[in-house]
């Protein structure tokens, strides 16, 4: 069954080297590219006394591993890199594709909730397999596999009915509910 | 096979006069060749660095060694600390932490690691150890 974490228990995460073992930042936010469904990068502060924002960034594309304690790269000197050398999308994110605080609509008009995580495979490089959902009534976490998403605009994330049988109420049943979904629709968009 | 933790505080002799240089006080290790790269006798303003070529000798009751400790840059960045595993977080490449190194076993010949053991009571192999640096020792998964 495939191990997860969320979006937000990476913010604040150390960015550790694993060819010299420091922490050579940490993770300010998640760069989230909606149409890839994964992540783009991080944005990044200091470690340390000297916390700030840091100019680097890091893309997805240079990161090792998403771990529960670290954020795993080979080393700084090729993984880290400027703004300017870092796709547009990494460094200025589109505001518009921000998806948390989306409302989450099914096809035939109902209301599910709204969009408050973004659900990660841990281990992986930014792979987004899912939306954590805020029930408005009861303030339950509900999840979502993001391959069940028709589509998404500025405000609304749309999905099937059928996405009823795959919404779990409980993080640890989710990874079996991402791996069944992914079964049955042959594998992700 | 020797223990890190029971060779801290081991005399260290001059292999020339017989003198006492300090104790031992910590290991350098290299990660890349995964073996012993230098020993730290003493500690604070008397600290000496001894690169591995110039230990002669390592004993269960003692450490001999000959020529002379490392100087400059070279001796700052090996007593750093940076360097030594003992004691530190235990971070796999998967960003997960399995504890902390409690100690390692290495042959006192060849300076080579055999393995790493953490206070969990897991035992690593040394072909694990990927770097050692002043926040983690990171270490491939065991498979």
């Amino acid at each position: 069954m495939s191990r997860l974490i969320r979006t937000s228990e990476v913010l604040g995460l150390p960015v550790v080297t694993i060819d010299s073992g420091e922490d050579v930042a940490e993770v300010k936010d998640v760069v989230y590219g909606s149409d890839e469904g994964r992540l783009l990068g991080f944005t990044l502060n200091k470690r340390g006394f000297l916390s700030g924002k840091m100019k680097a960034v890091l893309p997805a594309s240079s990161v090792s591993a998403i771990g529960p304690d670290a954020v795993m790269i080979t080393n700084a000197e090729e993984c880290l890199v400027s703004k300017a050398e870092a796709a547009d999308a990494v460094s200025s994110p589109d505001k518009h594709r921000n998806v948390l605080g989306n409302e989450v609509v099914t096809e035939s008009g109902r209301r599910l909730g709204v969009v408050n995580d973004l659900v990660l495979l841990l281990g992986g490089h930014g792979e987004v397999v899912g939306y954590e959902l805020r029930r408005d009534e009861s303030k339950e976490a509900w999840f979502i596999p993001r391959p069940a998403q028709l589509a998404l605009s500025g405000e609304t994330l749309l999905v099937p009915d059928s996405i009823d049988g795959y919404v779990s109420d409980d993080f640890s049943g989710f990874g079996g509910a991402v791996d069944r979904f992914r079964a049955e629709h042959g594998g992700e968009k | 096979m020797t223990s890190f933790k029971e060779a801290i505080g081991r005399r260290v002799l001059g292999r020339e006069d017989a003198e006492s240089i300090g104790k031992l006080s910590g290991f350098v290790v290299d990660p890349g060749r995964r073996k012993v790269m230098a020993l730290v006798v003493g500690s604070g303003r008397k600290a000496a660095v001894y690169r591995w070529a110039e230990v002669s000798g390592f004993g269960p009751d003692a450490v001999l060694v000959q020529g002379a400790p490392a100087e400059g840059d070279e001796a700052k960045e090996l007593s750093s600390g940076r360097g030594d595993p003992l004691g530190k977080r235990l971070l796999t490449v998967l960003g997960e932490e399995i504890g902390k190194v409690a100690d390692l076993e290495f042959d006192p010949d060849t300076a080579e690691l055999r393995s790493l053991k953490a206070d969990t009571g897991v035992d690593l192999r040394a072909e694990l150890l990927q770097g050692v640096g002043s926040y983690a020792v990171v270490v491939d998964t065991p498979s």
